[in-house]
């Protein structure tokens, strides 16, 4: 069911991007204008539609993000930028090699003002992206880059559709230009949905800070209560973006994991590892601060499982806060069956939940390994990566059977895959959460 | 795994943009002779109905009819389907092309019906 929910809408996609772009071809259509400008334009209006759908990809929407999880849209999010980018640079050089005078035209004063927008419009989509792709080594903060992100966006797209709407071409008939403004207007209205209608529904279901609570390895647990609601129903391991006393109409938000049981709604704690300008100080964060959550988001759960055998935890570090979250919901309700816990760290001492993992292992079927990379003297435990050979170590029998759950650092989740995969597990069977969304 | 699936799914758009960009300049550009069909003379007379219709007399001659400025006799021999579309209808980048207020005027060929102006083109590309 989730794979085909996940096809259709992997068809719509494709559909949404191929078809204004053919829909160009029917009815009144003008003459050619050489073959390999034509291609150039159909590729310049492919390459629109895709941008625009990019604000459908970041809305949210938790339908069309379920079967994915949402940190995988984003993913795509960021690869088809990349895509629009090189299909935008396709159609530039592609114009200018078929048509030798727009070269020669392009810094005169006589520059047509739809070949302006063009510019204009190019010169955003490469500051967009160069800032989104190197943002953390040209040392800029993720809150005003995501203010800025949208922003530059939204008039990168819309100064697109003025050089289309300008150049008129293929949209001399009045349903096709209008056909193509409504398109690309529509997907730029998402942003409005998302900075404007979104911040005031939240704001309808604040939260407080309830407690702040020093976790090991540099991390803190908060826990939030609803004001004036019942809090928010979610799947153990999903996530959610949290503001903290900030409005929600300020875009301070950042997606941290659920860390608490799904069967508590009426009390939800995330719990953050000081990492970035953010999480740096939310260890300073004082009880009864006011909160939003927006959520929940994600695929990573156990929940959508419910007749598996069992199940098999692979984490790194601060990746092991969803699993708590599942680990602590399937205790709640008493699951009776198999579980393996492989979990990675630096140091013993900075072993998150370390405590209240032992004493999970009295109320459920788990089996708990733990592997530091700088092991105390004494230490008889597992060290060293979590490789292919480690893992064979700890898997457990039938292990193709089991559905395994794999979080932590990109290059740790690459390599757990991987090796679970040369162990013989079918891909299907192993679920992975990015955590690095931005 | 998924990271996996989605660079694939974004290399299957942009293998799909290119081949619909690939037809697309086929399709626009296919030699006349593929895409005109033969012209009877039922066709023609529609033809000659929308030319007049239009009022194409008022700036074009067909053998000393109108206004001989800009006759059409023999426009069939010189200019395809598609350049008679152009001609008809110019989009906007085609405007240096033409006298302004000329370029101006024929914008409102633009909200000719496909099926008139499809028969004012093969009207025309017959006058050989």
């Amino acid at each position: 069911m989730r794979l085909l929910q996940a096809l259709l809408w992997i068809a719509l996609y494709l559909v949404l991007v191929l078809a204004p772009v053919l829909l160009l071809l029917v009815g009144s259509v003008p003459a050619g204008n050489g073959f390999w400008v034509d291609v150039a334009l159909a590729m310049g209006y492919a390459a629109l539609a895709m941008m625009g759908i990019q604000f459908f990809l970041t809305a949210r929407f938790r339908r069309a993000s379920a079967p994915f999880g949402i940190d995988i849209l984003y993913y795509v999010h960021r690869l088809m930028a990349l895509l629009g980018f090189g299909l935008i640079v396709a159609h530039a050089v592609l114009l200018l090699a078929a048509k030798p005078g727009l070269a020669a035209r392009l810094f005169s004063a006589d520059l047509p003002a739809h070949a302006m927008a063009a510019f204009a419009s190019f010169a955003l989509f490469l500051a967009l992206i160069a800032a989104s792709v190197w943002r953390k080594q040209w040392g800029i903060r993720y809150e005003p880059w995501r203010r800025w992100h949208g922003a530059l966006a939204m008039a990168a797209v819309l100064l697109a559709v003025v050089h289309v709407d300008w150049a008129g071409l293929y949209i001399h008939v009045p349903w096709k230009r209008g056909l193509w403004l409504f398109i690309m207007l529509s997907w730029v209205l998402l942003l409005v949905y998302v900075r404007v209608l979104k911040p005031l529904l939240l704001l309808r279901r604040p939260y407080r800070v309830v407690s702040v609570r020093q976790e090991r390895g540099s991390a803190w647990t908060l826990t939030l209560r609803p004001v004036g609601h019942a809090g928010l129903r979610f799947q153990a391991g999903q996530f959610a973006w949290l503001t903290l006393d900030r409005s929600p109409f300020l875009l301070s938000e950042h997606p941290f994991s659920i860390a608490s049981s799904a069967e508590h709604p009426e009390e939800i704690a995330f719990t953050v590892k000081e990492l970035g300008d953010f999480t740096r100080t939310i260890g300073q964060t004082p009880p009864g601060t006011r909160a939003y959550v927006d959520g929940p988001f994600g695929a990573f759960t156990v929940e959508a499982f419910p007749d598996e055998p069992g199940f098999v935890f692979v984490c790194g570090g601060v990746g092991i806060v969803p699993v708590m979250s599942m680990l602590r919901t399937l205790a709640e309700r008493g699951d009776p069956r198999p579980l393996r816990l492989i979990y990675g760290n630096w140091t013993w001492e900075n072993v998150i939940y370390r405590e209240e993992l032992d004493l999970l292992r009295e109320r459920l079927q788990l089996d708990v390994v733990h592997v530091l990379q700088d092991a105390p003297a004494g230490w008889t435990g597992e060290t060293g990566l979590l490789s292919q050979s480690l893992l064979e170590r700890h898997l457990p029998e039938e292990a193709a059977r089991r559905v395994y759950f794999v979080c932590g650092p990109k290059p740790m989740i690459a390599l757990v895959e991987r090796s679970l995969h040369g162990l013989g597990v079918p891909l299907r069977q192993i679920h992975s959460e990015l955590f690095d969304l931005v | 795994m998924r990271e996996q699936l989605a660079k694939a799914l974004t290399a299957l758009t942009g293998v799909l943009i290119v081949v619909a960009a690939l037809a697309f300049g086929a399709i626009q550009n296919r030699p006349d002779a593929a895409r005109l069909a033969p012209v009877d003379a039922e066709r023609l007379a529609a033809g000659k109905a929308v030319y007049e219709a239009q009022g194409c007399a008022l700036c074009h001659a067909i053998a000393g009819e109108g206004d001989p400025a800009y006759p059409l006799d023999g426009i069939g021999a010189r200019m395809n389907e598609a350049q008679l579309r152009a001609h008809i209808a110019p989009a906007a980048d085609l405007a240096a092309g033409f006298p302004e207020v000329v370029f101006e005027m024929k914008q409102a060929y633009h909200t000719m019906s496909p099926e008139d102006m499809g028969a004012l083109v093969d009207y025309l590309r017959n006058l050989k």
